[in-house]
């Protein structure tokens, strides 16, 4: 399996500022995106078997650069070929980290994978056998089912929210309205039988862990502890997962939009809910229901992207 | 002339689980590295972020699952070989601080 490198190169004179591997949760991103895509396609069985990766590699040419992941199980193996564009969380979560390194200067960059030699020495002084890639068996179900009234046309997953956990979110974050709270997600997420959908995958969320907020001091920030998450009960026997997160942004004004993803959360998120059923949350509290203080962000291809929810009664 | 017996290194067959996927794999912990240097070499070999995004070491506690079902936060200068028994499930835990950039 070929690894990956990302480059820098600075936007003015394009010369090449920094060369790096990509932390390997960006390839398993991938990996796991292109499972999720071939067991939607009916390609591979959704059987909650481990994958084999075929293939993962870089091609080059007519001046851009594409990735291409291949996953099998059996004698069946799919592919899926993303854009440089799915490596965009990455990038910037590595170019805020060199800037507050000072290995780079403030500046304008842009960014293309490229091929590394894997290195014999996986880094590591410990003895383990390799973790298996798999997804789960994902429950088959209805969309009519779900409370919908109208079945979705968009090319993302379909998100379902119960209204009273967006309710509870929201009232979370406008009683510390001043200050970040965050709530871990759970989700069982589920193929949808309708065919006639833009992609298959539902992601229900089923519960919310309400955690600490402003844990910093008299800092506003957000500071989730290990025994926070640790505490957050998943059952997933009954199919269920660490959905992501949902915070607040409680510093929204005239000039400021406060849906949107920070550098901070994408870094979360591209380190910790890299899945293709975790999704982010942002909470504005200025707003007094759920539709106009909620935005929701999902993985597409790869990469982060704000996209549509559907709140639901139940 | 005196003998000296040669020990070799003992190891705890443990358990480690990954936090994103819940997947899990089997791994020898050596017995004397500390739970701190045991989190560290773990984090590392799960594919885990080892520094945030403000170039700071991501901070991990170690969470272990025992097999009569209890469960405990690990203390960091504990030692590996007393802290947990073969079979038990470890399981680095980070701390994640989503949310705007600080204001200085």
């Amino acid at each position: 399996m070929t690894e990956i490198d990302l480059l820098l190169r600075a936007l003015d004179s394009d010369r090449e500022v920094w060369r790096g591997p990509l932390p390997s949760h960006a390839h398993e991103r991938l990996i796991a995106d292109t499972h999720m895509a071939a067991i939607l396609a009916g390609v591979l069985p959704n059987n909650g078997a481990a994958v084999r990766v075929d293939e993962l590699s870089v091609e080059a040419g007519q001046g851009r650069v594409q990735l291409r992941v291949a996953v099998g199980a059996g004698s069946m193996s799919f592919t899926k070929t993303f854009s440089s564009e799915s490596l965009r969380d990455d990038a910037e979560t590595t170019v805020t980290r060199l800037l507050a390194a000072e290995v780079l200067p403030q500046g304008t960059y842009r960014f293309s994978p490229a091929a590394r030699v894997p290195a014999s020495d996986n880094g590591t002084r410990l003895s383990f056998r390799p973790l298996p890639r798999r997804l789960g068996r994902l429950a088959e179900r209805s969309l009519w089912d779900c409370g919908l009234t109208s079945l979705p046309t968009c090319r993302h997953p379909a998100i379902l929210l119960p209204r009273r956990h967006a309710q509870q979110m929201l009232e979370q974050a406008r009683a510390a309205a001043e200050v970040e709270v965050g709530a871990v997600l759970v989700v069982e997420p589920f193929i949808i039988q309708e065919m006639d959908v833009g992609c298959r995958l539902g992601i229900p969320v089923v519960d919310v862990a309400p955690l600490g907020h402003g844990t910093e001091g008299a800092r506003m920030k957000l500071r989730v502890t290990p025994e926070a998450l640790a505490e957050v009960r998943v059952v997933t026997e009954r199919g269920q997962w660490c959905g992501g997160m949902a915070h607040s942004h409680p510093f929204g004004g005239e000039q400021l939009q406060p849906h949107f993803l920070s550098s901070e959360d994408k870094a979360m998120a591209c380190g910790f809910f890299w899945l293709p059923f975790q999704i982010q949350l942002i909470i504005d509290p200025r707003f007094a229901v759920p539709e106009d203080a909620l935005a929701a962000f999902c993985w597409i291809d790869g990469a982060l992207a704000r996209v549509c929810f559907n709140l639901i009664e139940g | 002339m005196e003998a000296v017996q040669e020990t070799s290194p003992r190891y705890i067959n443990a358990v480690l689980r990954q936090f994103t996927t819940g997947a899990t794999t089997e791994a020898e912990l050596p017995a004397d590295w500390t739970v701190e240097e045991a989190t560290r070499e773990i984090s590392h070999a799960l594919g885990l972020p080892s520094v945030d995004v403000e170039n700071r070491p991501q901070h991990y506690e170690l969470f272990v699952q025992r097999r009569n079902g209890t469960a405990e936060k690990l203390n960091g200068t504990a030692i590996i070989g007393e802290a947990v028994q073969d079979g038990d499930e470890v399981e680095p835990m980070p701390e994640v601080t989503p949310g705007a950039p600080r204001v200085a």
